[in-house]
């Protein structure tokens, strides 16, 4: 049950975090902001698109400066 | 019978179906047909639950809750295959190798691909609801539901039998490709959503779909050319 358990954790957790958690970070920001925007009436469609872009500029940055190419399965 | 409801239901059903299918037959290509069959067989399945069990209550079920969460996860996934497919095609080219070759070292494994399923699961899940929205909202209002199934009905297995047949053509391209390709879309998709779960609106509705997908089509094209800068500099 615990292994079971910890199984579904340890997906959930790669699903969401990939292999850059960086991504998920800056996502979570955007979406809370864009939450703010839109609870105040303000126009908010534009922010996670912007975010998106800029995390997928960030992490492929990151990837070719580490050097590795990412081999995971997911 | 009332054509016109069932029209209408067809019509307004059919641009859910596309985004539905797609997610399948994307997932289905790139990871595992049997996983995105089976996550779609599941995500119909939970459906069909729901609206035995809910009804014509369906209509009140709050989807921005269910935008927000399917939205934000499919959007950090889109961004990790997006970002792999970069990194692959910046150092490998595009069509280098032979179709497949790339298969062994980053394919789903030999074991049930979960997270296939669970993209597929999520998509039609998700769609699913709000095409038995649509039936409920429009077949309740002109008192004919069960014209507006046969038209949401209908377009579920024309544009499904569709989606079967670009099948073969898409498993002809290379993996990083699709993982590019798939990336865009799941991000675009994730996007929309997840701005409506927020409570935020779009200025032209679904057809912010498409203007996603060139967005970030957009900035893997530069990125593309910057990666093969900064590998060039760091001497990768």
């Amino acid at each position: 049950m615990v292994r079971a358990a910890s199984a579904v954790a340890r997906f959930w957790a790669g699903f969401v975090l990939g292999d850059d958690p960086l991504a998920a970070v800056i996502v979570a920001v955007a979406l809370a902001a864009s939450w703010v925007l839109a609870a105040s009436g303000l126009p908010a469609w534009w922010l996670l698109p912007a975010a998106a872009v800029l995390a997928v500029a960030l992490t492929v940055r990151r990837g070719v400066r580490s050097g590795r190419r990412s081999v995971t399965n997911r | 019978m009332s054509g016109a409801v069932a029209l209408s239901a067809f019509l307004a059903a059919s641009i859910e179906v596309v985004e539905m299918v797609a997610i399948v037959v994307a997932v289905g290509v790139a990871r595992s047909w049997r996983a995105s069959l089976l996550g779609a067989a599941g995500g119909l399945a939970v459906l069909g639950a729901s609206v035995g069990a809910l009804g014509p209550a369906l209509g009140s079920v709050p989807l921005e809750p269910l935008r927000l969460v399917v939205g934000a996860l499919l959007l950090v996934f889109g961004l990790g295959w997006l970002r792999k497919g970069v990194l692959r095609i910046s150092q490998e080219g595009w069509m280098a190798g032979a179709v497949g070759d790339d298969d062994v070292e980053a394919g789903p494994g030999a074991g049930f691909d979960a997270t296939a399923f669970v993209l597929s699961f999520k998509g039609v899940s998700l769609e699913g609801l709000e095409i038995a929205i649509i039936v409920v909202a429009l077949g309740a209002g002109a008192g004919a539901v069960g014209s507006a199934a046969i038209g949401a009905g209908a377009a579920v297995v024309l544009l499904g039998a569709l989606g079967a047949l670009t099948h073969r053509l898409m498993a002809r391209i290379p993996r990083r490709v699709l993982q590019l390709g798939v990336g865009i879309m799941l991000a675009a998709f994730g996007t929309f959503w997840a701005v409506e779960g927020v409570g935020g609106h779009w200025p032209a509705n679904e057809a912010a779909i498409p203007a996603l997908g060139a967005l970030y089509l957009g900035a893997a094209t530069v990125l593309l050319a910057r990666a093969r800068g900064w590998r060039a500099a760091t001497g990768l």
